[in-house]
């Protein structure tokens, strides 16, 4: 019987059936979307206020060889005869290693210190899939782990715990564009807000509607509830983003880039006061399978220029010290150059981290063009996610156990910020990240990490070095941890907490007791 | 034949097949002395010396490739989260009728899968769908051609440009808060006759001869159900259907209305554009 009715009908055997209490509004006990898991309605946002990320997706797999260039290494002129850049020609950073000419702007910052050079950065096994890739860079997963949250996303669901059932006054997370980015996507729900240009954004959205209604528990129910949220938080969003980029002040000439225009905007919405932790932009291109000199030196002057003018107009606003930028592209390209003048889609590759509280300078070990991996490309020296979780923890403020949930796993940190750890990881293997509150009255509350399988010894000491109390010690897997020390019973005074390791790695911190 | 199904050395082995096949304008050339020199290859664990012919065969004796195209039919007709149990039993009915397309839509269109209550409503109008169904709905005699292109490129669809090999993800991808605007300006602009940004379009609604070309025309509450029966394929909730008729009614009652009283014109206008910028009609 069912071959023969038609959808219509059936849908109207729906709307019966929704009047009644199989579908019915009582039958669903008050939650639209999905729960939040109780582990997370505990936790308290981490982020500290005001901090902005601005991200600048490069879109098609960035050539790293010819942005940073191994200029006087032979082997680079071996495996590119026709492409590779002489130094002549090129920028000089340092260790041998240069500028694309194009990256005139972008140099005169790292002269200031403003710009961290991360060299050879990727992850085990990658994928040269431009879609695949971008998905693992946007969900933060391994090669071979499926993730359909984004990083992003995930942040921000530790940041606004209340999402999707109350959204913030700001918006969460702003994409200039149009289809939103894996980025900001969540099981909970989508972060991001994204427009192309903020008064436009603000008519167009100006007469849809939203209502609280619930959804049907159905499939399409679900899809429903899903369109629900897209068009409460444009309505939501849309006035904010308005007002916030008519307040922005004006202050220099961009550009007539896109992505100037992308980064004009942000910078307009900052100063205009919008409080959201995540920008992304985009600006594609980079898939230079051919002809690629003139093509790929192009996007970086449109990228140097643009950055090197926002940086300015945030500068100029006393706004700097609050928002950094970085870049990432799917992949690096072949080392070897292919048969048309171009390169084919590769492996680890440099990212930049700008603004005024990074450290500056060239990060990590050249590119070793003898050494590669099996394909005959680079292999990576660090992974992604470290340049990620030093992002969340020493730009954003999150701490170490929130941080290694976001990625299901710690990554040590690279020396990018001023407030990032010193040294490269190879010499640390353990983290002592904070002891709360200090000067303490009887609890601590400690967290640590352990970046390899050690046996780890946590223990107050006095200024002699003599142990007053023992904390913690036992074998640890490696993971962020986070423990409660009760130190009523020590006397008053200064002390030393400190976590150390079976091979004399230690990190120490001072306390007082009160 | 789907990421998983195959190796890059699938690939490199099966490109050799291809060597010397060449492109010149609509035909394409083959040229025996560029045909690789090797005994044979070995493409999905099988070892021959492949010709173009046995080739293509051999990809659709693999089971996955079946399957693949069934997964594509599925997520475009039924739901978007494809039912591999189901989408199984099409790659059978497939392969048993030689891949012929006939056959597997009749199964798909009859099965009891195509009809399940709880998926009617469930799929994302892509932009095409909208910009088109949303004119048909409103009779547009002569649509604005150059806007429907153009706002078929701000909603990520310019028909046979997709934007890259993986072709339209579709369903959520479709919709950002960008997007989901833009759809709400257009449809606006079939009742304004002007575009999001002020620019005149060829066609504007005539509300009045638009609503007496429906029989319930002079009846409030009947014609909200026609035009709901016409424009939604998600079932309405009642607040949403009764938020339509006051939207319809602006200040007066049912007993009142007809399309002879002043400003029903407006009304009407009113009242399709809150139907066509609910949530639900992006929904079909």
């Amino acid at each position: 019987m069912k071959k023969n009715v038609s959808r219509k009908q059936f849908l109207q055997q729906m709307a019966l059936i929704s009047g009644g209490a199989a579908w019915g509004m009582g039958s669903i006990s008050g939650k639209a979307f999905a729960q939040l898991p109780a582990s997370m309605a505990s936790m308290v946002a981490g982020a500290e206020q005001g901090k902005a990320l601005v991200i600048i997706q490069l879109s098609g797999g960035n050539d790293g060889l010819n942005t940073v260039i191994p200029a006087e290494d032979d082997q680079y002129f071996v495996k590119r005869p026709d492409i590779g850049i002489k130094k002549d020609a090129a920028i000089p950073l340092k260790n041998g290693m240069y500028l694309n000419p194009a990256m005139t702007a972008i140099k005169k910052m790292y002269d200031q210190g403003k710009v961290s050079v991360l060299q050879n950065i990727g992850y085990a096994n990658p994928n040269r899939s431009h879609f695949r890739a971008t998905d693992i860079w946007n969900t933060g997963s391994d090669a071979n782990t499926v993730w359909d949250e984004g990083w992003a996303g995930r942040y921000l669901s530790l940041k606004y715990p209340q999402f999707p059932m109350n959204l913030p006054n700001h918006p969460m997370a702003i994409q200039l564009g149009s289809v939103e980015s894996l980025l900001f996507q969540s099981d909970l729900g989508r972060f991001g807000t994204v427009f192309e240009d903020p008064n436009l954004f603000f008519q167009l959205v100006n007469g849809s509607t939203a209502d609280s209604d619930l959804p049907p528990a159905t499939l399409a129910g679900e899809e429903l509830g899903f369109l629900k949220q897209i068009a409460t938080s444009s309505i939501q969003y849309s006035k904010v983003i308005q007002d916030c980029a008519n307040k922005g002040k004006i202050n220099l000439t961009y550009p007539s880039t896109n992505l100037a225009r992308q980064l004009q905007i942000v910078s307009k919405l900052i100063s205009g006061g919008i409080q959201t932790p995540i920008f992304l932009t985009t600006i594609g291109g980079f898939d230079t399978h051919a002809n690629q000199l003139t093509q790929h030196a192009n996007l970086w002057k449109t990228i140097s220029e643009a950055v090197a003018a926002f940086q300015a107009d945030l500068e100029n606003m006393n706004l700097a010290d609050a928002v950094s930028v970085v870049t990432f592209s799917e992949f690096g390209r072949r080392v070897n150059q292919n048969g048309t003048l171009g390169t084919d889609h590769g492996t680890a590759a440099p990212m930049f981290v700008i603004g005024k509280t990074v450290r500056g300078g060239l990060i990590g070990e050249n590119p070793n063009l003898k050494i590669l991996d099996a394909n005959g490309d680079l292999k990576f020296n660090y992974d992604y996610r470290q340049v990620y979780s030093t992002i969340i923890r020493d730009h954003l403020g999150v701490d170490a156990v929130k941080t290694q949930q976001i990625f299901n796993q710690a990554f040590e940190r690279l020396p990018i910020y001023q407030n990032s750890p010193e040294q490269l990881p190879e010499f640390t293997s353990l983290e002592l990240v904070t002891s709360v509150p200090n000067p303490v009255i009887d609890f601590a509350l400690i967290q640590y990490s352990v970046f390899e399988k050690m046996i780890v010894k946590l223990a107050v000491y006095d200024l002699q070095g003599q142990e007053i109390q023992l904390i913690y010690q036992g074998n640890r897997e490696p993971g962020s941890y986070q423990l409660t020390a009760d130190l009523a019973r020590i006397s008053a005074g200064f002390y030393i907490i400190s976590l150390s390791g079976p091979n004399g790695q230690r990190q120490s911190r001072r306390m007082i007791k009160q | 034949m789907g990421i998983g199904n195959y190796t890059e050395t699938d690939i490199k082995q099966a490109a050799k097949v291809f060597s010397g096949w060449q492109v010149s304008g609509l035909n394409a050339n083959f040229v025996a002395s560029r045909w690789y020199t090797e005994a044979n290859v070995t493409v999905f664990g099988k070892t021959a010396k492949f010709d173009i012919n046995t080739l293509v065969d051999h990809i659709f004796d693999q089971k996955a490739t079946a399957q693949f195209i069934c997964r594509k039919l599925y997520q475009e007709f039924v739901y978007y989260k494809p039912d591999e149990v189901f989408i199984t039993k099409m790659a059978t009915v497939f392969r048993a009728n030689n891949y012929e397309m006939k056959p597997l839509l009749k199964f798909l269109f009859t099965s009891d899968e195509f009809y399940k209550v709880e998926i009617i409503g469930s799929k994302i109008k892509s932009p095409t769908e909208l910009l088109v169904g949303s004119a048909k709905l409103l009779q547009v005699k002569t649509p604005d051609l150059n806007n429907f292109y153009e706002l078929s490129r701000t909603l990520q669809m310019q028909l046979f440009q997709p934007p890259n090999v993986a072709g339209w993800p579709g369903q959520r991808e479709w919709i950002s808060s960008t997007t989901y605007s833009y759809r709400g300006g257009f449809t606006d602009s079939l009742l304004t006759g002007k575009r999001y940004n002020g620019v005149a379009v060829t066609s504007k609604l005539d509300p009045i001869s638009f609503a007496r070309s429906f029989s319930t025309a002079e009846k409030a509450n009947e014609f909200v159900d026609e035009l709901v029966g016409l424009a939604l394929r998600f079932p309405l909730s009642d607040t949403r259907r009764k938020f339509l008729l006051d939207t319809l009614l602006d200040g007066t009652i049912v007993a009142n209305y007809n399309t002879f009283t002043a400003n029903t014109d407006t009304r009407i206008n009113k009242f399709l554009k809150a139907l066509m910028r609910l949530p639900e009609y992006q929904l079909c």
